[in-house]
């Protein structure tokens, strides 16, 4: 090649590089200086990337939608592109609504992602206890069969944790793992499901959760997420948080010391939502970035 | 000549002389030739290797550097230091440019340390808008926005990175579950095949077409598979049977001359895999797990991308048999042993796959076990014939291979499988026994 030529074919290269640079720089910007502004609660681990450095894993809570009505599996495959809105809760922090297969209209935001699968167990999630402290009050109060039998058959640390959240007076994630240990092992069991619907009452394998989580609503109303039929697991676009080294394994103890410490305030993550893009803005203990919090721990 | 040579000839030299072989006076005119013959200066190599630790080491520091997140560095700073990285790098290769540096050095320290630059700029804005697991994309971008380099740098230093860069990016798209086949890996692999040609025809013994060679035939041994649709069933065989036999007979017509296997990279690499797939063969669940017509019926669900597989089929069996025509003309009788291996495969997964002829994957099953036998005792007439200690261990090494693989195999019954061992033992005996008197036998 002439020298010229691979002069102009080198100069093109370059402005092709730049070019690239300065789009992902300007996509990225647009989304943070324009999007709207989301409040996810969280976990975090800090785990490590070679190029980029170490990381703070994000994980949402709860990263999936509790669906009440049964999901169409021809749509909703493995893989597929979703659609998922998000809706600002009474407390402030932010959940995923509906699971879609287009673009929902008007201005509701959404994300452009992909669905994991689908969960048509039974199971409890953490998730679906609406209001951990209430239920774990009526479950070491209430003199129904089914609290007797639950207070019967529980733990010591599961029996230890209700009670330290209870005098604490404070939800958290240890709370509703718990509770939702506890009422997915009723679930499943036969000697309950005979003492308190006879086994005549029961047919299948599938039929027979469903029996007993009616029985858990009859007992406790209003507790958990209505019936979910399906529970639809997203893969969620931002899944960490990038951190200085040093910074990063302190911030994931931090996390450990707030969800163990009842009295801390919880981590949260603020997401800019923009046409379908979601990108994180910063992560949160209580009031401050994690920056801020690291940076107070150290005077 | 290499040194070890040259010393082996100074040994040899008074012997021949002291046998009549030669006389003193060409002993003498050998020995000075040899002797003012200079030997090949390592410098220009050592220069290329230092420059290409150089390129690398330091183009890895300054990753690791950024990678340690300075939380003091605001977004505008660290989109300041990304476009810095790329333009560093640019400024390097574009110095060499203008300034017309020919040097392999520079060429391939410079092409290398842009190409890595490029990366660290990138990833710096993935760490600064904390972008989520997107590796697939972030080394696809980073793998085309360097290959120009390798033409415009003719390096192959960033060849090889772009190799492993595609073929990790391969892997990471691929998802079976989901009928994820990165098809699209073909056209990224033909965009350095016009540089692999250049390279092949200014010198095939260059180092760098060698390196060239060894990292596009890891890629495609690796990267086929992770392609495939593999939706009919066992048709790997068919296209790896192809593919590993072309590249044999590629690397026999381009490379053929080398003197070790190391400058033989794709007659290594197509040789070893189509022996290995030759002797998978012997075993009978190969061939009993063929079948085409039930595939079909992937076609009527509208699943078109089990066409990449039969389309893939084609071309690389199609190339293995003009390749081995090419052979035929060229009088090398030895390498239609294995060249013939795509033409058997296809034969019989056309036959027994096609339902009606599954009662023939028996005597397909024994027609691989006879070919892996025959081509096994012509590996070793042929090792012997040029007295080859290599060649003749590799075939020896097949031999076993087959004798143990069959001794313990329970599809044959016991008195059948030690008839066939007698006979084959008493074979070898008689060959023995003839070749021996041949060589012994009165002088006329």
């Amino acid at each position: 090649m002439k020298r010229i030529n691979l002069i102009i074919c080198f100069a093109g290269l370059c402005l092709i590089q730049l070019s690239v640079c300065g789009f992902l720089i300007y996509r990225w910007e647009l989304i943070l200086r324009t999007g709207e502004a989301y409040r996810f609660k969280t976990k975090a681990v800090d785990p490590y990337d070679a190029f980029r450095g170490r990381f703070v894993a994000i994980q949402l809570e709860p990263d999936y939608i509790a669906s009440d009505k049964p999901v169409d599996q021809r749509l909703l495959v493995s893989g597929a592109t979703v659609y998922v809105t998000v809706t600002t809760g009474p407390d402030g922090l932010a959940r995923f609504d509906q699971c879609l297969t287009e673009p929902p209209a008007g201005k509701q935001a959404y994300i452009k992602t992909t669905l994991q699968y689908v969960d048509t167990s039974m199971n409890l999630q953490p998730g679906d206890v609406l209001h951990p402290l209430e239920l774990a009050q009526k479950m070491k109060e209430s003199d129904d069969a089914l609290s007797l039998y639950l207070r019967s058959h529980m733990a010591n640390y599961e029996s230890e944790t209700i009670n330290k959240s209870l005098k604490a007076g404070v939800e958290d994630a240890a709370l509703s793992n718990t509770l939702t240990g506890i009422l997915n092992r009723m679930f499943f069991d036969q000697t309950l499901a005979r003492q308190l619907l006879g086994t005549t009452k029961i047919g299948g394998s599938n039929e027979h959760p469903e029996a007993m989580r009616a029985e858990m609503d009859k007992a406790y109303p209003g507790q958990l997420v209505p019936t979910p039929r399906a529970r639809i697991h997203l893969k969620l676009p931002f899944d960490r948080y990038y951190m200085e080294e040093n910074q990063a394994p302190r911030a994931e103890q931090a996390y450990w010391d707030h969800s163990r410490n009842r009295a801390l305030e919880r981590m949260t993550v603020s997401i800019r939502i923009l046409d379908g893009k979601g990108l994180i803005e910063n992560l949160w203990i209580g009031d401050r970035t994690i920056g801020e919090y690291l940076k107070s721990k150290e005077k | 000549m290499s040194k070890k040579h040259i010393h082996w000839l100074h040994e040899q030299l008074p012997l021949l002389v002291a046998q009549g072989i030669i006389t003193t006076e060409t002993a003498a005119r050998i020995n000075s030739h040899y002797d003012n013959q200079e030997a090949p200066s390592s410098r220009p190599l050592a220069l290329t290797l230092f420059a290409i630790l150089g390129g690398i080491l330091i183009a890895g520091g300054i990753i690791l550097l950024m990678a340690h997140n300075w939380m003091e560095f605001n977004r505008p700073t660290r989109a300041f230091i990304s476009f810095l990285l790329v333009i560093l790098g640019q400024v390097i290769v574009g110095y060499g440019i203008w300034k017309d540096k020919t040097s392999a050095a520079y060429r391939e320290g410079a092409g290398l340390f842009a190409q890595l630059t490029f990366g660290a700029g990138m990833a710096l804005i993935g760490q600064t808008y904390h972008l989520s697991d997107d590796y697939g994309a972030f080394t696809l971008t980073w793998m085309l926005g360097t290959l120009p380099l390798v033409y415009l740098l003719q390096a192959t230093g960033p060849a090889l990175i772009y190799l492993i860069g595609i073929t990790f990016w391969a892997t990471h798209v691929h998802d079976w579950y989901h009928h994820r086949h990165p098809a699209v890996w073909w056209v990224w692999i033909a965009l350095l095949i016009p540089y692999a040609v250049m390279q092949m025809r200014r010198n095939p013994y260059h180092p760098r077409a060698i390196l060239l060679m060894w990292g596009l035939g890891i890629s495609l041994a690796i990267g086929t598979g992770i392609c495939l649709e593999s939706g009919w069933r066992n048709l790997w065989l068919v296209i790896y049977s192809g593919m590993f036999v072309s590249l044999y007979l590629i690397g026999s017509f381009w490379q053929g001359e080398g003197r070790s296997l190391w400058q033989r990279p794709l007659t290594f690499i197509g040789g070893m895999g189509a022996t290995i797939l030759l002797f998978i063969m012997t075993f009978d669940h190969a061939w009993n797990h063929i079948g085409w017509v039930e595939s079909i019926g992937n076609l009527q669900d509208g699943s078109w991308a089990v066409l990449h597989d039969v389309f893939l089929a084609c071309v690389t069996t199609l190339t293995s048999v003009i390749l081995m025509v090419t052979c035929r003309r060229r009088g090398q009788s030895f390498q239609l042993g294995l060249g013939i291996l795509p033409v058997v495969v296809t034969l019989g997964y056309l036959i027994i796959g096609s339902g009606h002829g599954s009662s023939l994957a028996h005597p397909f099953f024994i027609i691989a076990n006879l070919y892996f036998l025959g081509f096994s005792i012509m590996t070793l007439i042929q090792g012997l014939k040029e007295r080859q200690l290599g060649t003749v261990n590799y075939g020896m090494l097949m031999m076993a291979a087959l004798i143990l693989a069959r001794f313990f195999d329970s599809h044959f019954g016991f008195i059948a499988k030690g008839l066939v061992f007698i006979v084959l033992g008493c074979a070898f005996l008689g060959v023995n026994f003839f070749l021996a008197r041949r060589k012994v036998g009165p002088t006329p």
